[in-house]
């Protein structure tokens, strides 16, 4: 079933429409850092039931950074997938992890995952803060940043930002609420997802640069600027294949 | 539907001018003393049969075939007083899916039916209910309610005339919940009509054969038949083949994809009844 729901936004006053695909999501997202160690993976199935009493098929399957698969039991909430490994999470550890579609024949259960989830995302323990991507909205003229982690206290105030090698000086960045998001995302508990960052309007005047972001005196990471809204970014990244 | 038949079986009951057959089976008007109620009565897959004695049933399906690996194994209990009857009968589930072999429980069926007849045919009406004992049964043979978790009732009707052949006819109406997964609908309802024949080829041997519509049901058309052996008197061992020609053609609600002539299902039954 489909769905909808309007939600009138303060920029713009924009209708939006929530689609059960909307609702279908990965946590963490991909390229997310900073997952606790006792952390489990969810996948929301966005409104397709799946028994709680079945023993699933290996649904979501993981990896560490040498490809061994990692063992875990895999349980059902409502639409979500629950993915917990029998031991936690390593340290400073990266990891892939893939929502795998069962193949479908014979007298049994159909099981339909969203096709827009299937795929690979990563996801590190570490709590290295990086960005994942970087949008211009042409509407509101705003540049926003994805990190990798939520923000600490420190963090904000060491992020330096530069364009072909100029330093955005008089770029005033603020952390954006969640509810300028678009769409909610709810998370596990001990999962504090990630932060967004954006700038006043027109400290860029368009997409398609590169924008460097550095954390203080940490090795810079360089980015493309693309022209989507922030919200667009994050469901493309809540939906992994990154 | 089986209330139109009840009906019109009622009507022909009163204005009949048919010949009773040569049979205990004819009109009388004390059924409990002149049908003889009891022993194996013929029956095929869908159309369990009128008349049944008391006894058990112990019984083996397979479906077998590129999209079969399930089987169910079950035994069940009869037990009739004059012109009423009950059954009850534990089915245990066995199959394969992706994460390995599954066996459980699957739906405990019973059912409670009361004998009526007319001038030439001798019928029974009555309800089937079922409800799931298991659990993770996430599978079925060829009805919905034969392992699929869910429960359920439905309203039926069965007659036998005696001709040459003797002539079945099975009509069921009812509900079934089911829990919502795919592809089983989360409540919905049935409609069942099926006709057969049984006749005795040689000595204890007989052949039967069924063909069958049913809606909402994962295999909607089938055909059956198969043969029955009286091993001693009271004792039948029967071998049905269920071929699912709904599912071939792509008619099943429970495939995304027609399978295709993919599968049958071969039932086994040994029924003691007195």
């Amino acid at each position: 079933m489909r769905i909808v729901a309007f939600l009138i936004l303060l920029s713009g006053c924009t209708e939006l429409t929530i689609t059960d695909n909307d609702r279908a999501y990965i946590a963490p997202l991909a390229g997310q850092s900073g997952l606790p160690l006792e952390g489990s993976l969810m996948v929301r199935t966005g409104g397709e039931r799946l028994p709680t009493d079945l023993g699933l098929p290996s649904l979501i399957a993981v990896a560490d950074a040498e490809g061994s698969p990692v063992s875990g039991s895999l349980t059902v909430d409502r639409d979500a997938l629950l993915f917990t490994p029998d031991q936690p999470w390593e340290s400073d550890a990266t990891y892939t992890w893939s929502l795998v579609q069962p193949a479908q024949q014979g007298h049994t259960l159909q099981i339909r995952l969203p096709e827009h989830l299937l795929g690979t995302a990563t996801f590190t323990t570490s709590q290295t803060l990086r960005p994942l991507a970087a949008s211009f909205d042409e509407v509101t003229r705003e540049t926003c940043i994805v990190f990798s982690r939520s923000f600490t206290f420190d963090d904000r105030e060491l992020i330096l930002l530069s364009v072909d090698g100029s330093r955005l000086d008089d770029a005033v960045i603020r952390l954006t609420p969640e509810q300028d998001w678009l769409l909610p995302y709810p998370l596990l508990p001990g999962d504090l997802g990630v932060d967004i960052l954006c700038t006043d309007p027109d400290v860029l005047t368009g997409p398609n640069v590169q924008l460097e972001v550095q954390r203080g005196t940490e090795p810079p990471w360089t980015l493309e600027v693309t022209d989507q809204p922030i919200g667009d970014v994050i469901t493309t990244l809540r939906r992994g294949n990154y | 539907m089986w209330m139109v038949l009840l009906a019109a079986a009622l009507a022909q009951d009163a204005g009949s001018n048919l010949e009773p057959v040569e049979s205990a089976r004819a009109a009388s008007p004390d059924l409990e003393t002149v049908i003889p109620l009891g022993g194996n009565a013929p029956a095929v897959h869908r159309i369990r049969g009128v008349g049944h004695g008391s006894g058990a049933t112990l019984s083996g399906a397979w479906v077998i075939g590129e999209t079969g690996g399930t089987g169910l194994f079950s035994v069940g209990g009869r037990y009739r007083e004059g012109r009423y009857a009950t059954s009850v009968s534990i089915p245990l589930v066995i199959w394969d899916g992706s994460e390995g072999r599954t066996v459980s429980f699957g739906n405990l069926q019973a059912d409670a039916f009361m004998a009526v007849s007319g001038s030439n045919w001798l019928g029974h009406i009555g309800v089937e209910f079922f409800t799931n004992i298991g659990e993770r049964t996430y599978t079925w043979l060829n009805r919905p309610d034969d392992a699929w978790p869910g429960s359920g009732v439905l309203a039926v009707w069965e007659m036998q005339i005696d001709l040459p052949v003797t002539v079945l006819v099975r009509t069921a109406l009812g509900v079934q919940g089911a829990r919502g997964f795919d592809p089983f609908p989360r409540a919905f309802p049935r409609a069942e009509l099926a006709l057969g024949l049984d006749r005795t080829l040689v000595g204890p041997l007989g052949f039967y054969a069924e063909a069958a519509g049913a809606w909402w049901d994962p295999s909607p058309l089938e055909l059956s038949s198969g043969f029955r052996v009286d091993l001693v008197e009271g004792l039948r061992l029967s071998t049905t083949a269920v071929l699912p020609i709904g599912v071939w053609a792509g008619l099943s609600p429970a495939f995304t994809e027609s399978p295709g002539v993919s599968e049958f299902t071969w039932w086994v039954r040994l029924s003691a009844a007195r």
